[in-house]
């Protein structure tokens, strides 16, 4: 037997030829050369591009063509490819084992979760990096560790990563593993597109952090225009990289969402669904909702920056005040993107130790979807000293308080829960 | 434990906890309004101040009980209701409408309260909230017409005061007059920046092509400092210099002083505008 096995193990360099992340890494390196290119090629005589330091639209180009080849490396074009050659329109019988798994294009939805675990959890520490980096700067005032944009730089890198790259830090890892074992399926309902927002992360990561490459950022993780449009090269690397992140986090909130509508097992009635179930259905409704807004958003700085329109330069007509509006009115439900699953981990645990069921299940449930509601329409109080409509103040503070009452009722559950028991820490 | 013993009478146990978070909201009432509440920001320099710092003890005030309610729960019931060994599963209980409506109906009264409160802070005749209001502020203070008018002009990276009602003179000193209704209008020549006088309780964001008007009444003379509250790129943080609130007629010579001295300068600058339309600028700084 043993011999058998030995000999039909192909050798190391047969066994990363394939459809895997290396591929990927060397196709999108391939890319990005060249969309860079091609960006030379269509932006000569353009004097807004050429006849300055910094080409925006080869190096927006390169970062999509990157994307394109890493994801066609991964494996991403082979089912539309079959499907186009007339092949049936079915998932991969078996998928390899091993660590390797990890590292391909994975339709198994315990996968996806580990991957989105570790994936995640490794931005997330190269956000806390950046923070160390920010306190390196500041154990003295007059002597300084960095340059001032790189110091900014440094302070947008760590807002971005701990912000942007971590709003799937709770439904990417915890509601693709969880999600079809408490309802009682077998997969997601699109498992491609559940491989397609995993893979999306670290391509945005990259992209990313590339901006230390390109001089840097100077706006902080909120991106404000004007300043956006003045900025050097590392600017574009933060737009592509967020409006990949939001393309991925829309992606994520359908699967959710029609996951739950339609992959129920007989049985499972809405009234009988676990509480995470629910946290992860109002959550995909903020994602899909607020997140396309933002990709929009990115664009149009895009498009300031590269072809000259004036979305955001007020001299030309355009206003600051478009981007702040459109940016927090993803960021805001962000906030709950990041906060309802959290709610519901705690609900869905806190019955386990207190041994005794849900206490006030509707009640949860009605609170989910009352801070999702209500979370689209709070934005402007991030702007009550814009200048922007301040009659609109009032509404604004109202609704803000206002959604106090669903996210009390929540904290409501959880203390009905564990009056009364004899709750044990083990 | 005394404690297990009383597992089966909720009721002890709630009079216990209320008793508990009864005695500990109003000692921390009265040291928040008491201790701490003269001590909260921004202070009282200005009539705007001044009311910031009632909001703030107000809410505050408001806060601490909720706050104090959710940890002594949690407390009490970690304590309380914890079991060692094999015990049962605890009482199913699904839920209690009289405790779920009585939250609800708490919590509505609560926010409604302080919502209602809060708008009417925000009347005229409670002196405005000394943000920047836009350029049209439907909340106007009395006497706003007869407000000193000054300009605050951001740009990168620094701030450049404009007294039109004085020629017109601009200066990098920000001086206002004790006693007298100010209008500062906040406008910006490029990115967006945000004038913020702390201890005046203002701050308002400059933007390109918006006049953001904020009105302050200053009680005391004194210095305050001025700072930049929006990242506005590299040198964002030496967007920071000391202003200056001086008696009428300190003032008075200040301003004559300040004209006499950039007079060489004054007749160069473009017309007053509320605002003004810069050139765009791409790839700078």
């Amino acid at each position: 037997m043993t011999t058998a096995a030995i000999a039909v193990q192909p050798p190391v360099w047969r066994r990363l030829m394939g459809f895997n992340a290396l591929t990927g890494t060397v196709l999108g390196v391939g890319g990005f050369f060249l969309g860079q290119w091609i960006g030379h090629v269509v932006t000569t005589g353009v004097d807004s591009q050429v006849g300055t330091d910094q080409n925006d639209v080869a190096l927006i180009l390169g970062y999509l063509f990157a994307v394109a080849g890493f994801l066609i490396g991964l494996g991403f074009a082979n089912y539309p490819v079959q499907r186009m050659l007339g092949r049936p329109a079915e998932l991969p019988r078996e998928q390899a084992g091993g660590v390797g798994r990890y590292f391909t294009l994975n339709t198994d939805h315990k996968v996806v979760a580990l991957q989105y675990f570790f994936g995640v959890l490794f931005f997330f520490f190269v956000g806390g990096l950046n923070a160390m980096l920010i306190r390196v700067e500041l154990l003295q005032p007059t002597e300084h560790a960095w340059q001032p944009g790189n110091y900014l730089t440094l302070v947008g890198l760590h807002g971005t990563m701990m912000i942007m790259m971590t709003s799937a830090m709770m439904l990417g890892p915890f509601a693709n593993y969880l999600l079809p074992l408490m309802i009682g399926a077998r997969r997601m309902a699109f498992p491609r597109i559940e491989a397609l927002t995993f893979w999306l992360v670290p391509a945005a990561g990259l992209i990313l952090l590339s901006t230390i490459f390109e001089e840097g950022f100077p706006t902080g993780w909120t991106g404000y225009a004007t300043l956006s449009d003045q900025a050097h090269l590392g600017m574009d690397s933060y737009l592509v990289a967020f409006a990949l992140i939001a393309i991925s986090l829309t992606l994520v909130g359908l699967n959710m969402i029609a996951t739950v509508i339609t992959l129920r097992a007989p049985g499972m009635t809405w009234g009988r669904l676990p509480i995470f179930v629910w946290g992860t259905v109002a959550t995909g409704i903020l994602m899909l909702l607020a997140a396309p807004v933002l990709v929009m958003t990115m664009s149009m700085v895009m498009l300031d920056r590269t072809v000259d329109t004036s979305f955001f330069l007020a001299p030309a007509g355009g206003s600051p005040y478009l981007y702040e509006n459109l940016f927090w009115f993803f960021g805001h439900p962000e906030v709950y993107i990041l906060a309802i699953p959290g709610f519901a981990i705690v609900l869905e645990i806190l019955p386990v130790f207190c041994r005794k069921p849900l206490w006030g299940y509707p009640l949860a449930v009605a609170g989910f979807l009352g801070v999702t509601l209500l979370s689209f329409f709070v934005w402007q109080h991030h702007l009550f000293v814009s200048g922007i409509n301040a009659d609109l103040r009032p509404f604004y503070m109202l609704t803000t308080e206002l959604i106090s009452i669903p996210t009390g009722s929540v904290f409501l559950n959880g203390r009905g829960r564990i009056w009364g028991t004899g709750w044990r820490s083990t | 434990m005394s404690m297990v013993s009383g597992r089966d009478e909720p009721r002890g146990h709630a009079i216990r906890l209320f008793t508990i978070w009864g005695v500990l909201s109003v000692l921390a009432v009265v040291l928040v309004i008491w201790v701490l509440g003269p001590q909260l920001p921004p202070g009282s320099m200005t009539v705007q101040a001044h009311g910031q710092t009632g909001a703030n003890i107000v809410l505050t005030a408001v806060c601490v009980p909720i706050a104090l309610l959710v940890v002594v729960f949690f407390g009490y019931s970690l304590v309380a209701f914890r079991s060692r060994g094999l015990a049962g599963d605890g009482p199913p209980i699904h839920t209690n409408g009289r405790v779920m409506m009585i939250w609800l109906a708490s919590t509505v009264v609560i926010v409604l309260g302080l919502a209602i409160w809060g708008s009417w802070e925000l009347l005229p005749e409670q002196t405005g909230a000394g943000g920047g209001a836009g350029p049209a502020p439907i909340y106007k203070p009395a006497g706003a017409r007869a407000a000193l008018p000054i300009q605050v002009i951001g740009e990168q990276w620094l701030w450049t005061f404009r007294y039109p009602t004085y020629g017109g003179v601009e200066s990098q000193q920000l001086a206002i007059p004790a006693h007298r209704l100010v209008a500062f209008h906040v406008t910006s020549l490029d990115v967006t920046h945000s004038f913020w006088a702390y201890k005046l309780g203002v701050k308002a964001d400059a933007v390109p092509n918006v006049d953001n008007i904020a009105y302050v009444d200053a009680n005391d003379t004194g210095t305050f400092t001025i700072r930049c509250a929006e990242l506005c790129g590299l040198w964002h943080g030496h967007m920071y210099t000391t202003g200056l609130v001086l008696g009428p007629s300190q003032f008075a010579a200040w301003i004559t002083k300040t004209r006499k001295q950039y007079a060489f300068s004054t007749h160069l600058l473009p017309p007053f505008s509320t605002h003004y339309f810069p050139q765009p600028q791409r790839r700078a700084g």
